[in-house]
C-alpha cells in the first residue's frame, strides 16, 4: 500500500471520524472541493482518485481489482478493528464519483457508473470498465463493513448513517452520503429543531413524514440545502422507503436535539418556536417548549434583549410574555440564541394551530389532525388561497375573523370530517394544501381515547386500556398498494374500511365486546382492551378530596379521606336540623297541621312550579305536596275528592294528649273531620277533645 | 352509552381522582369528535358544572380531582324529587338499572341544555319519592350516601368570606395581570396599582389569584377573589339578584341570578346547583346565569356569605 493511500486514510480518519465525531451521526460526504481543502491542508499532491487508482489491481486477473485493499481490510479485522477500516479511500471516492452525478438525469444507476469509471480516467466502456463495474460489489461490501464497524465500536467513531435501498443497494450506498454535505448537516439539525421533532426521533417520525415536512419546510424559502439534496427532495417517490427517507430517518434517529455547530462543540439544544393564538384569538404570543434537563436558562435576541426562561406547567418555558410577535417576527422569522439553547421561528405564510392539551390554547403544530378541529392563521397575501381551500374541506362552515396582529386573518374551525372532501382537497393541491397534510405513518398506531386503567407490564404488548366507547382512533399506515387503499385487520377479520389512511379511523364507531382487541394491518397490530367498567365498588380516589367542616365548611379543598364531617359532592355532614318534610298525593284538596295546644295549620295547595314546567319532563313534575312540619305538629289531616284521612306524624307514644284551648274551633273541625278514619287510643283522645271543643261551641 | 357527558362521568367516575391535565386531554379528545363548535375553555365549563352537580370535587391550585361519592338528596320542596348526584360507575348504573327494572324507583334522567360550543353534560337523575324514610333506606341499598336536602345543609355550612393565607408579593419584573371589575376580564397591569385581584404566574408555573389589600398579599381562588374586592368597594353591587317564583304558595322561592363575571365560587355554586339538581340556565342576552328553585333563605345565604346584599329588583 503505497504512501499516498496511507496518508488519505489518515487524513479522512481524522477529520470524519475522529474523537469530535463521538456518539454524532457522521457522513462521509466528499467532493471536488473538499477533497481539495483537504488536499490543500494536509499537503498531499497526490489526487483521492490516484491514490486509489494506484492500488488497483489490473495487471493479475486471478485476483480481484481491490485485492490490495481487501487483503489490508483482511489484516485490519484479525487485529482487532482498531480505527478506521482500511478501504476508507475506496469508499470516499466511490461518494466523489456519486457528488458529480450529473443533476440532469438524477441519480440514475448508469449515471453513477459512469462517474465511477470517470474518477479513474478509465473509457466509459470495454474491458476494464466491465471490471470497474463488477468490483462495485466488493465496494458495497466495504461499505457494510463500515457501518458495521461504526455500530460494533458503540459510537465512539460518530454514528452510522451508511444508508441504502432495495433497488440502488450497491451504488446507494455512495448515493446516500453524496446527498448531505456539511452544511446541509447543520440545516436539518435547524429543520430537526423547527418541526419539533424529540431527541433521538422518541416518537418515531417515519422517513416519509421527515420527506413530506422537509418539503414544506423547503417549499418557496431559501433554506440553502445544497442542489443535489434539494433535487432529492423534489423527486417525486411518495411510495416505500427510498435513499433520501432512509437517510432521513437515520439522522433523526441519531439526532442529539443540538445544532449541528462544530464552533460552538455541538452544545447547543435548538428548539422549534410556537405560535400561541390565546384568549379565544385576541392575543399572540410565542411559545418555546421547555427541554428536560434545562429548566432555567437565558436566551437573547441578536444584540437585543435577553430572555430568562424558567420551565413551567405544561412543560413548556415562561418568560417570553414580554416578546409580542409583530408582523415583522412573523415575516422575518425571529432566533433567539443563549449559551445553552436556540429558538427559532421560522417564517411561514400559513400556520396551522390545534388546542394545546395543557394550555387549553391554540399552538401552531407540524400536521393536521383530520377529525380534530384546527384553526389557520394565514398572511393576508394567503388568505384566498387557503379560503378556497377550507372551503373545498367542507363540513362546517369556517369562521373568518381579524388575526391578533396586522396583516394575517384567522380561520377557525377547520377540520376534515369528510373524507371524500378532505382527499379531494388534498389532491387539488395549491400553495398552501401541504398545512392540511396528515402525518405519513410507517405503522398502525392508536391515539386518544378515554383511558381508564394504567398498563404497567413492561413489555405487554397492549397499547391501552379504554373505556367502552371511549376507545381511541386508528391511525392507519400510509397505503403501499398501487389502489391507495389499506386491508384493516380488527380481531383477525380483514376488512378494507377506508379508501384514505390519511383519516384516523373512529373504533368507537365499531360496536365491540368487553375484551381485548387487535387491530391493524397486515404488517403491524396494535392491541388494547375496552371496559365498561373496573371496579364493583367505589374507584380508589373517589371522595378523596372534600371541604372539612367544623360548623362552617373550610374554604379551600382538602384531602379528606373517609371523614363523614366534610361535604364531598352532594354529602353534607348532619349539622343543621332540617324542617321535617311530609308528602301527600298531589290530588289532595286540602291538608291540615294539627298540634296538640289546639293548633291548626292549613296548607297551601300549590300549582307546578314554572321551572318544573319548562325544565323537567311531564311526568316527572312531581307528584306529591310537600307539606313542611313544623315543630309541635303530630297530625296531619287531609281531604281528597273522595275522602278525609288522617296520618302521624310522630310515633305514637311521642304524641302529647291534647291540650287545646275552649275555643279553638278550627283545630276542632279539622279533627272532627277525619274522626272516623283512625282507631288508635291517642287519636281517639283527640277525637274527644275535638267534640268537647264543638259540644261546647254548640251549647254555647 | 354514547352522550358525550354521560360517557365522560362514566369516565371520571371509573377513574377515581387523578390529574386535571389528563382529565382535559381526554375531554378534548371526545369532544372534538362530538362537537363541532366546541370553543376554548369548554373543558374548564364542563368541570366547574360537574363540581355544581356534585359529581366531582376539584382542587384546582393542585390541579387535582377526585370524583365524589354518590349521593342522593332531596330538592328543596321540589313536590317530592330528589336527585341522585355523584359518581356513576359501570357497577353502579347495573344496580340503578336494575332498581328501575324492579320498580324500586321511578327515575328520569333530565339533560340541562348547553350552547354548541360546550361539552355536552350528563343527564340528572331525578327520582321521585313519596317517603323519606323509605328514600334514605333504598340509597343504602343501591350503594348511595343519603344527605336529607343538600341545598339547605350546605348553604348553613357556607363559609363567609376572608383573606386569611398572606403570601409574597408577586415577583418585580414578572408579568402581571390585574382583574377588571367593569369589564370582567383580566387586564395587563406593568406593577401592582392598589387594592384589587391580580393573577399572575409562580416560578414553578403556576397561574394563581392574589388580592392586594391595605399593603398586604393574600391567596384566594379567582372567584373569592372577585367577591373579596367586591365586597370591599361595594356590598350592593347588585350581581346577585333572587326574583320570587309568581305561583300561588311558592312565595318563597324563586330564581337566583348571577351576573357574568361574577362567578360563585365551587361550594356556593353547588349549593344553588342542588335546589333543582339541574345546571344553571345560561342567559346570554341578559348575561347572567339562573339558578331554579333556590329558597329565599338560601340565597340570602349565598350573598351573605360573600359580603354582598341581595338584590331583589325584578326589572
Amino acid at each position: 500500500m503505497r504512501a499516498a493511500y496511507r496518508r488519505w486514510h489518515e487524513v479522512l480518519s481524522t477529520e470524519f471520524f475522529g474523537a469530535d465525531h463521538a456518539l454524532r451521526s457522521t457522513v462521509l460526504y466528499v467532493d471536488d472541493e473538499i477533497e481539495r481543502q483537504l488536499a490543500e491542508l494536509y499537503g498531499i499532491e497526490t489526487s483521492l482518485a490516484q491514490a486509489v487508482a494506484d492500488e488497483l489491481n489490473w495487471g493479475d486477473p486471478e485476483r480481484p481489482l481491490f485485492t490490495h485493499v481487501q487483503r489490508e481490510d483482511a489484516q485490519w479485522v484479525n487485529s482487532g478493528i482498531e480505527g478506521p477500516p482500511p478501504s476508507l479511500p475506496v469508499l470516499a471516492l466511490s461518494v466523489l464519483a456519486a457528488t458529480r452525478m450529473a443533476s440532469s438525469d438524477g441519480m440514475l444507476r448508469s449515471n453513477f457508473y459512469k462517474r465511477w469509471f470517470q474518477v479513474f480516467d478509465e473509457p466509459l466502456s470495454g474491458y476494464r470498465a466491465n471490471k470497474l463495474r463488477r468490483a462495485f460489489e466488493d465496494v458495497a461490501e466495504m461499505w457494510e463493513q463500515l457501518d458495521s464497524w461504526l455500530q460494533e465500536t458503540g459510537g465512539l467513531f460518530g454514528t452510522s448513517t451508511v444508508s441504502t435501498d432495495d433497488f440502488y443497494w450497491k451504488i446507494g450506498f455512495p448515493i446516500s452520503q453524496a446527498l448531505v454535505r456539511g452544511s446541509d448537516r447543520q440545516v436539518l439539525t435547524r429543520f430537526f429543531a423547527t418541526t419539533r421533532l424529540r431527541p433521538r426521533n422518541r416518537t418515531e417520525v417515519s422517513g416519509r413524514e421527515l420527506l413530506r415536512r422537509l418539503r414544506v419546510w423547503t417549499a418557496g424559502r431559501e433554506r440553502h440545502l445544497s442542489p443535489r439534496l434539494m433535487e432529492e427532495l423534489s423527486k417525486g417517490a411518495d411510495t416505500g422507503e427510498t435513499l433520501i427517507t432512509s437517510l432521513l430517518r437515520r439522522l433523526a434517529d441519531d439526532w442529539d436535539g443540538t445544532l449541528h455547530e462544530p464552533e460552538h462543540g455541538h452544545r447547543r439544544r435548538a428548539l422549534g418556536l410556537r405560535l400561541m393564538v390565546a384568549d379565544r384569538g385576541r392575543r399572540l404570543d410565542w411559545l418555546a417548549e421547555a427541554v428536560e434537563t434545562t429548566p432555567e436558562t437565558e436566551v437573547c435576541l441578536p444584540g437585543g434583549r435577553t430572555f430568562t426562561l424558567r420551565k413551567e406547567y405544561g412543560d413548556v418555558y415562561g418568560g417570553l410574555e414580554s416578546l409580542r410577535p409583530s408582523p415583522q417576527q412573523l415575516a422575518h422569522g425571529v432566533r433567539l440564541e443563549g449559551e445553552a439553547l436556540v429558538l427559532e421561528w421560522v417564517p411561514q405564510e400559513v400556520v396551522l394551530l390545534r388546542m394545546h392539551p395543557y394550555l387549553g390554547e391554540w399552538v401552531s403544530t407540524e400536521y393536521f389532525e383530520p377529525g380534530e378541529q384546527h384553526w389557520i392563521l394565514a398572511a393576508d397575501s394567503a388568505v384566498g388561497e387557503v379560503r378556497s381551500m377550507v372551503n373545498t374541506l367542507g363540513g362546517r362552515t369556517v369562521r373568518e375573523t381579524a388575526a391578533p396582529t396586522v396583516g394575517w386573518k384567522l380561520f377557525k374551525g377547520v377540520r376534515a370530517v369528510n373524507g371524500g372532501a378532505f382527499a379531494r382537497t388534498l389532491d387539488r393541491g395549491g400553495a398552501h394544501s401541504y398545512v392540511l397534510e396528515p402525518q405519513i405513518r410507517h405503522r398502525a398506531e392508536l391515539s386518544g381515547g378515554l383511558r381508564i386503567a394504567t398498563e404497567y407490564r413492561v413489555g405487554s404488548g397492549v397499547a391501552g386500556h379504554f373505556l367502552r366507547g371511549g376507545g381511541p382512533d386508528l391511525l392507519l399506515p400510509a397505503s403501499e398498494s398501487p389502489d391507495g387503499l389499506v386491508e384493516v385487520v380488527l380481531d383477525g377479520c380483514t376488512e378494507k374500511l377506508r379508501a384514505d389512511p390519511r383519516i384516523p379511523f373512529p373504533l368507537r364507531l365499531v360496536p365491540l365486546d368487553e375484551g381485548e382487541h387487535e387491530v391493524g394491518t397486515a404488517q403491524s397490530s396494535q392491541v388494547f382492551t375496552l371496559h365498561d367498567g373496573l371496579h364493583d365498588g367505589l374507584p380508589p380516589g373517589t371522595g378523596m378530596l372534600g371541604y372539612d367542616c367544623n360548623g362552617t365548611a373550610q374554604r379551600k379543598l382538602s384531602e379528606v379521606g373517609d371523614s363523614g364531617a366534610a361535604i364531598r359532592g352532594a354529602y353534607a355532614p348532619d349539622s343543621k336540623r332540617l324542617p321535617r318534610t311530609e308528602l301527600v298525593r298531589s290530588d289532595v284538596l286540602e291538608a291540615v297541621l294539627i298540634d296538640h295546644r289546639g293548633s291548626a295549620r292549613r296548607v297551601k295547595q300549590q300549582s307546578v312550579p314554572a321551572w318544573m314546567v319548562s325544565r323537567l319532563p311531564e311526568e316527572a313534575r312531581g307528584s306529591c305536596l310537600e307539606v313542611e312540619v313544623p315543630e309541635g305538629y303530630v297530625w296531619l289531616v287531609y281531604r281528597t275528592a273522595a275522602r278525609w284521612s288522617v296520618r302521624a306524624l310522630a310515633a305514637v307514644e311521642d304524641i302529647p294528649d291534647p291540650a287545646p284551648s275552649h275555643d279553638d274551633y278550627a283545630w276542632a273541625h279539622a279533627i272532627l273531620s277525619a274522626a272516623e278514619r283512625s282507631h288508635a287510643p291517642v287519636w281517639l283522645g283527640y277525637v274527644a277533645a275535638a267534640e268537647a271543643i264543638a259540644g261546647k261551641r254548640g251549647a254555647s | 352509552m354514547t352522550d358525550p357527558g354521560d360517557l365522560l362521568l362514566r369516565w371520571v367516575s371509573e377513574r377515581g381522582a387523578g390529574a386535571l391535565s389528563d382529565v382535559k386531554q381526554g375531554m378534548w379528545w371526545l369532544a372534538s369528535t362530538y362537537c363541532p363548535d366546541i370553543e376554548p375553555g369548554a373543558a374548564g365549563r364542563w368541570l366547574r358544572d360537574a363540581v355544581s352537580l356534585g359529581h366531582m370535587d376539584i382542587d384546582w391550585r393542585n390541579r387535582r380531582w377526585s370524583a365524589a361519592p354518590p349521593v342522593l338528596t332531596r330538592l328543596p320542596h321540589a313536590r317530592g324529587l330528589a336527585v341522585l348526584a355523584g359518581s356513576r360507575t359501570a357497577a353502579f348504573d347495573d344496580r340503578l338499572d336494575q332498581a328501575v327494572k324492579d320498580g324500586l324507583v321511578e327515575l328520569f334522567r333530565v339533560p340541562s341544555a348547553r350552547p354548541s360550543r360546550d361539552i355536552p353534560l350528563p343527564v340528572s337523575l331525578i327520582v321521585q319519592f313519596d317517603d323519606e324514610a323509605g328514600l334514605a333506606q333504598w340509597a343504602t341499598e343501591l350503594g348511595a350516601e343519603y344527605t336529607s336536602c343538600f341545598a339547605l345543609q350546605g348553604a348553613a355550612l357556607l363559609p363567609p368570606l376572608g383573606l386569611e393565607v398572606r403570601t409574597s408579593a408577586p415577583e418585580f419584573g414578572q408579568p402581571l395581570e390585574q382583574y377588571n371589575l367593569d369589564r370582567r376580564e383580566y387586564q395587563p397591569a406593568g406593577r401592582p396599582q392598589g387594592d384589587g385581584l391580580y393573577r399572575l404566574k409562580q416560578r414553578e408555573g403556576k397561574r394563581v389569584c392574589q388580592v392586594l389589600r391595605n399593603g398586604e398579599w393574600y391567596e384566594t381562588s379567582h372567584e373569592e377573589g372577585v367577591y373579596s374586592v367586591l365586597e370591599s368597594r361595594n356590598p350592593e353591587a347588585d350581581v346577585l339578584r333572587w326574583l320570587p317564583e309568581k305561583d300561588c304558595g311558592r312565595e318563597r322561592f324563586g330564581t337566583l341570578y348571577v351576573d357574568w363575571g361574577y362567578p360563585l365560587p365551587d361550594l356556593h355554586r353547588r349549593v344553588a346547583v342542588m335546589c333543582s339538581g339541574l345546571a344553571p340556565r345560561i342567559n346570554a342576552h341578559a348575561e347572567n346565569l339562573a339558578y331554579d328553585n333556590v329558597p329565599k333563605a338560601v340565597a340570602i345565604r349565598i350573598a351573605d356569605s360573600l359580603g354582598q346584599h341581595l338584590g331583589e329588583n325584578d326589572e
